[in-house]
């Protein structure tokens, strides 16, 4: 491992020798606006891998931590200005690169490219068997997303700019997952690659009196998802008989094709027909059609109750379509009397309208009664249709003060109604359900205030929201719920900084039949010290959260009402210091969490990085990260199952200008 | 076999990056004075300090680092193309300063941009206001506690390219200086997005300047912010579920860092799903009971999504088999 790192630090300071000798005609004043830290990263995981990269995902390689070129005069003629940063690009799990070029009253590209990589595989989520120790849970994934964005603007600032868009958003990769099937449950292998395609066209104006943008848009999604059954899981969860039947499965495959299609406009305009006085409205406009194909093959002895049927196979195909038709809609107006006082209230509504239906054909093969007899193959059609139609409309007003001395209040009200209903086969969705309409309004009262004082150097901050709700549409509904926030803050002399917060929020129903309760609470607060002109900083923070969530819920199995519980009770405590010291910078933290509670574990990390610059530009890095992760035994967790301890071994050149 | 690939790679890319420095750091041409100062017209200050500098002392005089840097700033593009005067580029935004020069540097005697009334110094070419966001309402309304300055910094960061939007601070870094929960919460908590690495920022989700009661940002589409990543999880869906109906994706999900796997609001997945999915009495709810033969004894039916795997909509299942 030492010679690895000495190998990497000689080839790195080998690499960049040439350039610390081309950069020695350049002085300081001079500076080429180029800053980056690229480097290797080692990874040492002991424990749970999986959780691991479930939380963390830091993978060994090369790593370009950071890169940032930013020019005024890039190309003469072409571009008057560009800038590119990247952050984390290479060994994962994001990374991003952006780019903004143009010339000044002409044109402005932004692009951007976002890459993450995302893994999932926890040992009891979706994992029946973990009482047997099999982890982790069936439900895994391992895939990437990419996100590429890319806007053109002409003449921007001016009085119309026309701007032309474009955003791809592709996720795909493997994974594992399950599918109940004859009254038993089979782990499946997936591959899914969705690509979400958005193409945009708009024109902005800006005039001294009117400024806005209307853009239509056109996205283009599509899905290709393919499972089939996991090697060795043809025994599926269940390993009892039913009736008699042993369930098992030799094949199960199924390749779904969906695609949306979905023209979008989009308008914003803001006008000041007097002085004081702004308005402004917006309009969204979207009509989503998508349609879904699915064919499906399974191979086995399954049982179905649906059709009082042993059978040997399923081909089943499946159809479908949805049409949303959806639309926001907003008028505001601000009014400002002056000396920081003023007033603003609006109106905002959203309507979405959906209309589904699938038409599933489902051939069982060779089926036979329970009894015994045979029915041959059998053809089962299904149409389902679904509706549902929910809008929301809010109005709201606040009035403000913002220069009140060293104060700014503000207090407001504002008054949401909800109403959704739903229509066709939706009581089918959910067994016993109840279907129709349901109407909700929301009325918030508030208000809040911060205050500064310079000669003290304190900020206070305070805000309070009490929500009441006449009606529940869910059970996890409140009817009234209050939030409180507070914030202080304090600074001396540029050397000593104290910050804190509180905020809690307390939801109840009043309703003894459900009895959903909801408080939770988090107080936080940090300190940091400069010493020596700045050279050393010394900061700790320290937090404590709780969450005490309960609900009524009748259990199915024996229809006893019982209390569900949702607690945690956690603490979190950094600790850290930071030296700048000639051309040595060093970073180090500790931090330590823990949470008892519904889910008890405790987290340790250390976060260490230091810096030395052998020239004014050129530094080389070293970096040790370090998570252990340790889950205490409870209810459905895997416990030392789940433990970890991710080390990060980092070596990096820092190139700045 | 595997180490002395990567030890070549690296060697390479650092080989690579070295000749790419070479090459192109040259010196760079000294600005050019600006062909079009900025009209008299608009800042009458501006040719009075014009007027007195051939006398005076200049701005790089005392403030060398802000006026060589300010090439590189993004207030000298309002300049046009052409790198601006950087004598008349400082008039443009303090004034004239020929009283702050003729006192020694009385900083009492220009005009700056701290607090409450430096910020509407910035509010006189920076105004928005819209129906998403605005300064004057927006929810970090421009006060004496959170103002411009609080957040960006135009000469400090201008020295180097580090910082976007004139940012005095990275994005995290930044909020956090407020927001210390929050953000423990994504520094600590064992699920949450992974802010600051990679890209992904408070901002991508949040608008500092937004409206109170807007303090999440829509897509293009008109809705939440999360659709802009997730996008599978749009649909439509022909068997909608919560996000379509009556809730949306922080119904079941905590957005800012959770204990609970998957950024759940609950740790156990059975009693997430059935505080909606229950008839224990009481008004009538959305959300139906589970039949009887989901025994929560079992861990089979302990975790509803291990079958129910569809659960942010299905095409081809009515109970999100599929």
């Amino acid at each position: 491992m030492r010679t690895r790192i000495a190998g990497i630090a000689a080839a790195l300071v080998l690499g960049v020798a040439p350039a610390l000798f081309a950069q020695q005609p350049t002085t300081v004043s001079q500076s080429f606006p180029v800053e980056f830290e690229l480097g290797y990263r080692f990874v040492k995981v002991s424990g749970n891998d999986d959780m691991y990269r479930t939380q963390i995902n830091d993978k060994p390689g090369v790593l370009l931590r950071s890169l940032t070129w930013a020019s005024t005069k890039p190309l003469d003629g072409v571009l008057d200005y560009f800038r590119i940063d990247a952050n984390d690009v290479g060994a994962g799990p994001a990374g991003m690169l952006k780019l903004a070029a143009g010339q000044v009253d002409r044109f402005r590209l932004d692009f951007s490219w976002r890459r993450t990589d995302l893994f999932s595989a926890l040992p009891a989520f979706a994992n029946p068997l973990l009482d047997d120790g099999v982890i982790p849970g069936q439900h895994t994934y391992d895939r990437t997303r990419d996100i590429y964005d890319a806007t053109l603007q002409i003449f921007p600032g001016k009085t119309l700019t026309p701007i032309l868009g474009f955003t791809r958003n592709i996720y795909r990769g493997p994974g594992t997952t399950t599918f109940h099937v004859g009254e038993n449950d089979f782990l499946l292998n997936e591959g899914m690659r969705a690509i979400d395609d958005e193409y945009r066209v708009g024109l902005a104006f800006n005039t001294s009196i009117v400024q806005g943008a209307v853009t239509e848009g056109y996205r283009q999604y599509r899905l290709r998802d393919v499972v089939s059954l996991f090697p060795g899981a043809n025994g599926g969860n269940v390993s009892f008989p039913i009736l008699g039947q042993t369930v098992t499965a030799d094949g199960i495959d199924r390749t779904t094709n969906s695609k949306t299609n979905t023209p979008v406009t989009n308008v914003w305009i803001t006008g000041h027909p007097l002085d004081k006085l702004t308005l402004s409205g917006s309009y969204i406009r979207s009509d989503a059609n998508a349609s879904s194909d699915s064919a499906e093959t399974d191979a086995g002895n399954f049982v179905s109750f649906a059709i009082s049927r042993f059978f040997t196979g399923l081909d089943d195909a499946i159809n479908s379509s949805a049409k949303v038709n959806y639309w926001r809609g907003s008028a505001r107006a601000d009014y400002e009397f002056g000396m920081g006082i003023g007033v603003t209230g609006g109106w905002t509504e959203r309507s979405r309208e959906l209309t589904g239906s699938a038409l599933a054909n489902s051939l069982y093969i060779d089926s036979q009664t329970f009894g015994g007899i045979s029915t041959g193959d059998l053809l089962n059609t299904v149409r389902s249709n679904t509706s549902l139609h929910r809008d929301d409309r809010t109005f709201d007003v606040t009035v403000q003060d913002r220069q009140l001395g060293p104060f700014a209040v503000n207090v407001g009200w504002s008054q949401t109604h909800q109403d959704v209903d739903f229509g066709g086969e939706f009581s089918s969705l959910i067994d016993g359900s109840t279907p129709g309409e349901y109407e909700r309004t929301v009325d918030t009262y508030g208000g809040g205030f911060t205050f500064r004082s310079c000669c003290l150097g304190l900020t206070l901050a305070g805000d309070y929201r009490h929500d009441h709700a006449d009606e529940l549409i869910f059970r996890s509904d409140f009817l009234d719920r209050d939030r409180y926030k507070f914030r202080v803050g304090w600074e001396w002399n540029e050397m000593v900084r104290i910050g804190g917060t509180y905020q809690e929020s307390r939801a109840k129903d009043d309703e003894p039949a459900i009895d959903y309760r909801a408080v939770v609470r988090d107080v936080a607060g940090d300190v940091s010290v400069d010493l020596f002109k700045h050279a050393v900083t010394i900061h700790g923070s320290g937090g404590l959260f709780s969450v005490d969530r309960s609900v009524l819920i009748l259990q199915p199995q024996d229809f006893t009402v019982v209390p569900t519980a949702q607690d945690e009770v956690g603490h979190t405590w950094e600790g850290g210091v930071t030296v700048a010291w000639q051309n040595l910078n060093f970073d180090g933290a500790y931090l330590w969490m823990g949470n008892h509670g519904s889910l008890p574990f405790s987290i340790n990390r250390i976060r260490m990085r230091a810096e030395y610059f052998f020239t004014p530009n050129l530094g080389l890095e070293a970096e040790w990260l370090q998570d252990k992760y340790i889950e205490r035994p409870a209810f459905d967790q895997a416990g030392a199952l789940s433990d970890f301890n991710g080390n990060r071994y980092g070596i990096f050149v820092h190139w700045r200008p | 076999m595997r180490s002395r690939a990567t030890l070549a790679a690296v060697a390479l890319m650092a080989g690579v990056a070295a000749v790419f420095l070479g090459q192109t750091a040259a010196p760079t041409p000294t600005p050019k004075p600006a062909a079009a100062p900025a009209s008299p017209a608009a800042h009458p200050t501006a040719a009075a300090a014009a007027a007195a500098a051939s006398e005076l002392p200049k701005c790089a005089d005392c403030h060398e680092a802000q006026v060589k840097a300010f090439a590189s700033n993004p207030h000298a593009r309002s300049h046009g193309p052409a790198a601006p005067d950087p004598e008349e580029a400082c008039s443009t935004c303090h004034g004239d300063g020929t009283a702050h020069i003729e006192s020694s540097g009385d900083p009492t005697k220009i005009m700056t941009f701290h607090g409450l009334e430096g910020a509407e110094n910035c509010l006189s070419c920076h105004s928005k206001s819209n129906p998403h966001g605005s300064f004057a309402f927006g929810f970090h309304a421009n006060s004496a506690a959170v103002n411009c300055l609080s957040c960006h910094s135009i000469h400090a960061t201008g020295t180097g390219p580090r910082a976007e939007h004139l940012l005095a601070k990275d994005t995290g870094a930044l909020c956090q200086t407020c927001h210390t929960g929050i953000a423990a919460s994504f520094r600590n908590k064992p699920y949450a997005h992974r802010l600051d690495k990679g890209g992904m920022t408070c901002v991508d989700c949040h608008d500092p300047h937004d409206r109170k009661g807007q303090p999440v940002k829509l897509t293009s589409d008109g809705e939440l912010a999360c659709m802009s990543c997730h996008a599978e999880k749009r649909g439509p869906f022909v068997f909608d579920h919560v996000t379509g109906s009556a809730g949306n994706c922080l119904t079941c999900h905590e957005a800012h860092g959770s204990s609970n796997p998957k950024q759940l609001i609950w740790a156990r997945v059975d009693q997430l799903c059935l505080s909606c999915h229950s008839k224990s009495g009481g008004p009538r709810t959305a959300g139906g009971q589970p039949p009887s033969f989901h025994d929560l004894s079992l861990p089979r039916y302990r975790n509803c999504t291990t079958c129910h795997v569809a659960i942010h909509g299905s095409n081809l299942s009515e109970a999100f088999l599929k």
